[in-house]
């Protein structure tokens, strides 16, 4: 579905992504996952030529990224949501099938009716609060029915039902063959939906496989701790804490 | 706490204020590069002291013009009353959007430790450090010009003066008030928006056309507003002026408290609440595109720009009415002295166009749109906007028994559109990614510089034939001619697929 090979972003002269290569396949759920600062906005962003590349190929559904016509294989949703303030969500949602030619509307009202929005049909995006202006991009993200999901973060600000909404639409969406990208903090979802991950460290790819796999090889409880270890972290984050307790 | 620890305090509020009131012109709400945040800021505090600089040297220029005929005279305090007025204006307007729409400048005061009267002063003190330097500027200044006419002017331009900023800072808190109370979408919201330039725009043309116009035609042209009328050195004048100051001060202290406090009150949605059924209403591709630009268009800051062209049109008519028989002298140089402002005013609103898709453009950038049909919206609406001037405009000619000349006014629709495919060229290079470029006072300056030399290139040839060969219509083809020749390469370049970096 989504093959990244040798992958190299910088800005300026810093190197926000080092050579980075992997593959998500069709039905997976590929967990990217790293410290703050560690390439996996800007390997996002790269992906759809949002950032200027200075190596690599990226490839969906095998044809070279980034292109147009690719964009209605392609659902983003991003860390912060980038929507149109001035649109009410039924506006946005508006504009978003009519450039995308989807005649049925049909998913609208039922993701609309999912997420709890009806309320806020005809509210100003710019009023909403966070949580509900995620579930507006999180509908418009997912409205084509995509076969990539470039997900940034996207349980941000989300409540709890939301949160377990979402989780069932990327379980039936991998079930209909298609595949997500999933850049969290958030280790313990990751754990649980991530069908494979790969975790990331100044750029550069530092462990990749499932979790299980990932645990038996360092030997670690938990994929918090295969985390600290993978970015070797581990070490650091036990000496605060013993100053922590010093103190 | 200490006076100067709420000074302090009040500095950064001020800075967040108009740092939010940048944004809130820019219309984006990517995350800026740290380079960038800063920069703004800096530019934010350097406006201020541009505009006064700016505005009190307009007034030392054309203040004293009143001295040049005696006739002139008894219009400067007019024209100080509008310079001021402007300034005071436009300073404060700059953080009217924030101030109302800043919640977290209560949550970030609660926790400091201020009592309620503390934050209230910090809160009043935050909006007066937008229009310290103006205001220094629009009372010193002035009492500098009138101690040149004699003491009587210099008391006379001291009211003004007064006159100017308390009305200036009541209609920007009525602005703001305005602004709080009205939804974001609402068409009041866009109405109040789109007017909020007129007042500034309006009185801008008439502050300087003022020194130029003879007492006769100058009566003539304020006949419609009393309160300025009065404006004569006389005993009466002087009591009316003393009057119309104070009912204007007080009105802008009562509002400014009042604005003071917006800055410490909860935020509250005045918004329609939605019920019923979904009526969803999927369009074709590229009228999607334009009715979002027309969404942006009319409930932005941005709607004021629409109605530029508009308030070109309307000082035209009022000038062509009140020095009839001196126009039809210079015809072509008159109308073209309206025409091409409304078509540049006309042209920044692409400007305005694409630097609001700021917001979205990462969303954007993920939709099967090409930079080219990106572009013909921005032209539907831009040349629309121009398009209304141009019409009334001709019919005007067309009355005067001149319709030639309204050929190249409805021409001039094409150098507009070799602006807007400039303009998709231009941000499509510098607003590369995602939040990669930022709009600021620097690229909307360069874009302008850009545009103003699109736009002369074939108004100046135009100009040119009609002075070699006498005739209007042949010169008229040069602006179409001189247009896509111009438009040409920035065509060829957005050919290309939208704005994404290639890879290597």
């Amino acid at each position: 579905m989504l093959q990244v090979s040798s992958l190299v972003v910088k800005y300026g002269e810093k190197v926000a992504v080092d050579h980075l290569s992997f593959t998500v396949r069709a039905g997976e759920i590929y967990g990217l996952l790293g410290p703050n600062g560690a390439g996996k906005s800007s390997t996002i962003k790269a992906i759809l030529g949002l950032v200027p590349v200075e190596e690599g190929i990226v490839s969906i559904i095998g044809k070279r990224a980034p292109s147009k016509d690719l964009m209605n294989q392609v659902g983003v949703i991003f860390e912060s949501p980038a929507t149109f303030d001035v649109l009410t969500p039924l506006e946005f949602f508006e504009f978003i099938i009519s450039v995308r030619g989807i005649r049925d509307t049909s998913r609208i009202k039922t993701l609309v009716e999912a997420f709890d929005l009806n309320g806020y049909m005809n509210t100003p995006i710019a009023s909403l609060s966070m949580g509900n202006k995620q579930k507006v991009a999180i509908i418009a993200a997912m409205l084509h029915r995509p076969k990539l999901l470039l997900l940034d973060e996207p349980f941000n600000g989300l409540d709890v039902k939301s949160v377990r909404i979402f989780k069932e639409l990327l379980k039936m969406h991998v079930e209909e063959g298609g595949s997500a990208i999933f850049s969290t903090h958030i280790l313990d979802v990751a754990e649980k939906i991530c069908t494979r991950v790969g975790i990331i460290n100044q750029g550069k790819m530092v462990a990749e496989g499932t979790v299980e796999e990932l645990r038996n090889q360092v030997k670690a409880s938990s994929l918090e701790d295969v985390f600290l270890k993978a970015t070797e972290e581990e070490e650091e984050v036990k000496s605060l804490v013993s100053a922590l307790t010093g103190a | 706490m200490r006076w100067k620890d709420i000074w302090v305090i009040a500095g950064k509020v001020y800075e967040e204020l108009m740092f939010q009131g940048y944004f809130a012109s820019r219309l984006t709400g990517l995350s800026p590069t740290d380079k960038v945040a800063s920069r703004s800021v800096r530019n934010a505090k350097l406006y201020k002291y541009f505009m006064s600089a700016l505005y009190g040297g307009m007034m030392l220029i054309t203040v004293p013009l009143g001295s040049v005929d005696k006739a002139y005279l008894p219009a400067t305090p007019i024209t100080v009353f509008f310079w001021v007025y402007i300034l005071v204006f436009i300073s404060a307007f700059q953080i009217s959007f924030s101030v109302s729409s800043s919640p977290h400048i209560r949550n970030f005061l609660s926790t400091l430790p201020l009592d309620y009267a503390e934050m209230q002063l910090v809160s009043a003190l935050s909006i007066l450090r937008a229009v310290d330097a103006p205001i220094a500027v629009s009372l010193a200044v002035p009492l500098l010009v009138g101690a040149f006419f004699g003491s009587a002017y210099a008391l006379n331009f001291f009211i003004s003066s007064i006159s100017g900023i308390s009305l200036a800072l009541a209609t920007d808190v009525m602005l703001s008030y305005g602004f709080r109370k009205v939804s974001i979408g609402s068409k009041a919201s866009g109405l109040l928006r789109a007017g909020s330039i007129v007042p500034v725009v309006l009185l801008a043309g008439v502050a300087f056309d003022v020194p130029t116009f003879i007492v006769g035609h100058w009566k003539a042209y304020f006949s419609l507003v009393p309160v300025l009328d009065l404006y004569w050195i006389n005993a009466t004048s002087v009591v009316a002026s003393v009057v119309y100051a104070v009912v204007f001060s007080s009105l802008a202290v009562y509002g400014f408290s009042r604005q003071a406090v917006y800055l410490l009150v909860p935020e509250e949605y005045v918004g329609k609440a939605f019920a019923g059924d979904l009526n969803i209403r999927p369009t074709g591709r590229t009228f999607a595109i334009i009715r979002l630009d027309l969404r942006q268009a009319t409930r932005s800051r941005l709607a004021s720009l629409l109605s530029i062209p508009l308030i070109y049109f309307a000082l035209a008519l009022v000038a062509a009415t009140s020095t009839r028989s001196l126009i039809s002298q210079y015809y072509l140089l008159f109308w073209g002295s309206y025409i091409i402002p409304a078509t540049f005013a006309s042209a920044m609103l692409a400007y305005a166009l694409y630097a609001s898709e700021e917001r979205g453009l990462s969303t954007l950038i993920t939709l099967p749109i090409s930079k080219l049909q990106n572009m013909l919206s921005k032209c539907v609406v831009t040349m629309g906007t121009y398009g209304l001037v141009s019409l009334l405009m001709s019919a005007l000619m067309v009355y005067d028994g001149k319709p030639s000349y309204a050929l190249p006014v409805i021409l001039m629709e094409f150098p507009l559109m070799a602006s807007v495919a400039f303009a998709g060229y231009y941000f499509d290079k510098v607003f590369k990614g995602g939040g990669a470029g930022m709009a600021s006072s620097a690229t909307a300056l360069f874009f302008a510089l850009g545009v103003i030399l699109i736009i002369s290139v074939p108004s100046g040839i135009f100009l040119a034939v009609v002075y070699v060969s006498g005739n209007v219509v042949t010169a008229s083809l040069a602006l179409p001619l001189v247009s896509l020749v111009e438009m040409a390469p920035f065509i060829y370049a957005l050919r290309e697929d939208r704005n994404r970096y290639k890879y290597p």
